[in-house]
């Protein structure tokens, strides 16, 4: 089961992620993770949070879009470095990663951008490896 | 009813003397041997007779009978009686979009309503809209006007024109209809709007003639190479019938590379009639204005004063053939000029230069004439982009430059900012075939350009204070 990305089109200038993090605060949304991607004059702000309905209706006005990522949580066994290289032997191309701001459940995790979710959670799972699902937020 | 007689050889053409070899490299041949009505080949003396005789009919009429017309004209000391030759025009006032206004909604009316069979209304896309009334014989004569105007595009008994102009209050659905109907061509009468249908429409019906605006065949064009269709072999599109909006070459070679191999150009003003106005014939050298139904003027915007043909001012256009709302020197805001020479298709009606937009807005960029609705109506078509953006002058050194900020809606973004910058330069490459220009475009979040009542201030000059 996939997690929710939201990505928030923003310009790059003072203030615009505080204006969204505000906006999440105010409705009692948590950021559970968030990564910054500038192209010069505009950037897109990606974030994952606890309730992604309710944040995107506070975030109302921005132009923003959903999409489904990957959420593996990092621990002692299960290192980034085994994830990529899992991926990597199986084919799996990932666009961009990041981790969480806070932990999750008591471990960071990493957010993984694939091509094909369903066959990358297959891939994961197949090899014992946890995949967090919009409910762990909850 | 038109007459259209079959002209075999264009050197029989008394009105134009020409040499036929001359012709034969200019003329296409598939447009040699054209229908024609009559009236399209008059002698120019007897077009100008003609033109003065109506003038002054139409004048008589709107000095005794009309309100507001008679009383300008008294209060401009102009009377009928002081029309002789064509040229006298230039002592009537002019009439502008103002005037309608005042007299909203139907205030100008020179007939009874028992004699109006029609209303259209303008959409009113700078400022309020105008209702244009027709009686009967204004419909007749109309769509007399745009049977002209596809005949002259090769348009026959025998095509099939899917019409995907709107349909309704907009003159230009019904406008082209009555015209293709009255040339004897098969209709199917699609109106604007669902895309997916429309090529559809045109796919499984063999249309081989598409009348749109430009931007929409662009639009449909686009969409139907994204179905997977390859619109020049799974279309039978020959004729393109665009109007409604300025277009340019650039544009049209497009057209010819995606859609059809004919794109002509048809004008038209809803407070004339609608489409029809003048169209461009074969040789695609200017359009031909109806002259025995108009008379067309350029003139300098700032003074009024008449301009001679291939000076470059606004479109003044005079209705010498209508019943219900006549009028009198109207200002359209179109930038063009006017060219008197015979046309070597045998037309005598003069032409007029492709519209390259309104005469208030241009600005002077690089060398190059650049007109905000051109960019407007690149903006438009894009799905991606909000209905908000702003044109900002700068100053570059020595030189005048000019960017485009513009809202981006919520279906356009993507996690990749890559996405974006390739949708930025989507939008900066569409004004490049357009303008010719390159013109940096900033994508900017919903809501943050100024929103203003009434008239949108789109153009933002900061060459002062940069």
């Amino acid at each position: 089961m996939p997690v929710t990305q939201i990505s928030v089109f923003v310009e790059n200038k003072p203030g615009r992620f505080a204006e969204i993090a505000t906006r999440l605060e105010h409705v009692k949304v948590k950021i559970l993770a968030f990564c910054i991607a500038d192209a010069g004059d505009f950037g897109i702000i990606r974030l994952i949070v606890n309730k992604p309905e309710l944040a995107r209706k506070a975030l109302e006005g921005f132009a923003e879009s959903i999409m489904q990522v990957v959420v593996v949580p990092i621990t002692e066994q299960v290192s980034v470095s085994k994830i990529a290289n899992l991926l990597g032997s199986k084919k799996v191309n990932i666009d961009y990663a990041y981790t969480s701001a806070i932990p999750i459940n008591g471990n960071l995790a990493l957010i993984l951008r694939v091509n094909d979710v369903e066959r990358t959670e297959k891939i994961l799972k197949e090899n014992s490896i946890e995949v967090l699902t919009q409910k762990d937020f909850e | 009813m038109i007459r259209f007689v079959l002209i075999q050889e264009y050197s029989n053409n008394k009105n134009y003397k020409t040499d036929d070899s001359e012709l034969k490299g200019r003329v296409p041949m598939e447009s040699r041997a054209l229908y024609y009505s009559e009236i399209e080949r008059i002698n120019r003396k007897e077009l100008e007779e003609l033109q003065l005789r109506k003038l002054r009919a139409t004048l008589q009429i709107l000095y005794e009978k009309n309100p507001y017309f008679g009383r300008k004209l008294r209060q401009a000391q102009v009377k009928p009686s002081d029309i002789n030759k064509l040229e006298d025009i230039a002592k009537i006032p002019f009439t502008t979009k103002d005037d309608l206004r005042i007299n909203y909604p139907i205030g100008l009316l020179n007939v009874g309503i028992e004699k109006v069979v029609r209303f259209h209304v303008s959409s009113g896309t700078t400022g309020d809209p105008t209702v244009v009334a027709y009686t009967e014989s204004d419909v007749d004569k109309w769509s007399e006007l745009n049977a002209r105007c596809l005949n002259m595009m090769g348009v026959k008994r025998g095509d099939i024109i899917q019409i995907a102009y709107g349909y309704g209050l907009f003159t230009g659905g019904l406008g082209i209809h009555y015209g293709a109907e009255r040339l004897g061509a098969a209709i199917v009468p699609s109106s604007a709007g669902n895309t997916k249908r429309q090529i559809k429409l045109m796919k499984d019906m063999h249309a081989t003639v598409l009348a749109c605006t430009p931007s929409y065949a662009l639009y449909l064009a686009e969409a139907a190479i994204q179905e997977g269709l390859n619109p020049k072999e799974d279309l039978s599109l020959r004729v393109g019938v665009f109007g409604a909006e300025p277009w340019s070459e650039s544009v049209r070679k497009r057209l010819i590379n995606q859609l059809c191999p004919e794109p002509y150009d048809i004008y038209g003003l809803s407070e004339l009639c609608g489409p029809g106005v003048a169209a461009e014939c074969p040789l695609k050298n200017g359009l031909h204005v109806w002259a025995d139904h108009f008379i067309p003027e350029v003139i300098d915007p700032k003074t009024g004063e008449v301009l001679g043909p291939g000076e470059e001012g606004e479109l003044v256009f005079t209705t010498i053939d209508k019943e219900a709302m006549p009028l009198l020197r109207y200002r359209t805001r179109d930038v063009s000029c006017l060219d008197i020479e015979p046309c070597a298709c045998g037309r005598t009606h003069p032409r007029i230069s492709r519209i390259k937009g309104r005469d208030d807005d241009m600005l002077k960029i690089r060398g190059v004439n650049v007109f905000p609705s051109q960019i407007e109506y690149v903006l438009e078509r894009m799905e991606e982009l909000g209905d908000q953006y702003q044109i900002i002058l700068t100053k570059s050194g020595p030189l005048d430059d000019l960017k485009v900020k513009v809202e981006v809606k919520s279906s356009a973004v993507s996690d990749k900012p890559w996405d974006m910058v390739e949708l930025k330069k989507k939008v900066e490459s569409e004004i490049y075939s357009v303008l010719n220009l390159h013109v940096e475009v900033d994508l900017v979040e919903p809501g943050s350009l100024p929103r203003s009542e009434g008239k949108a201030k789109r153009v933002v000059d900061l060459r002062r204070s940069t």
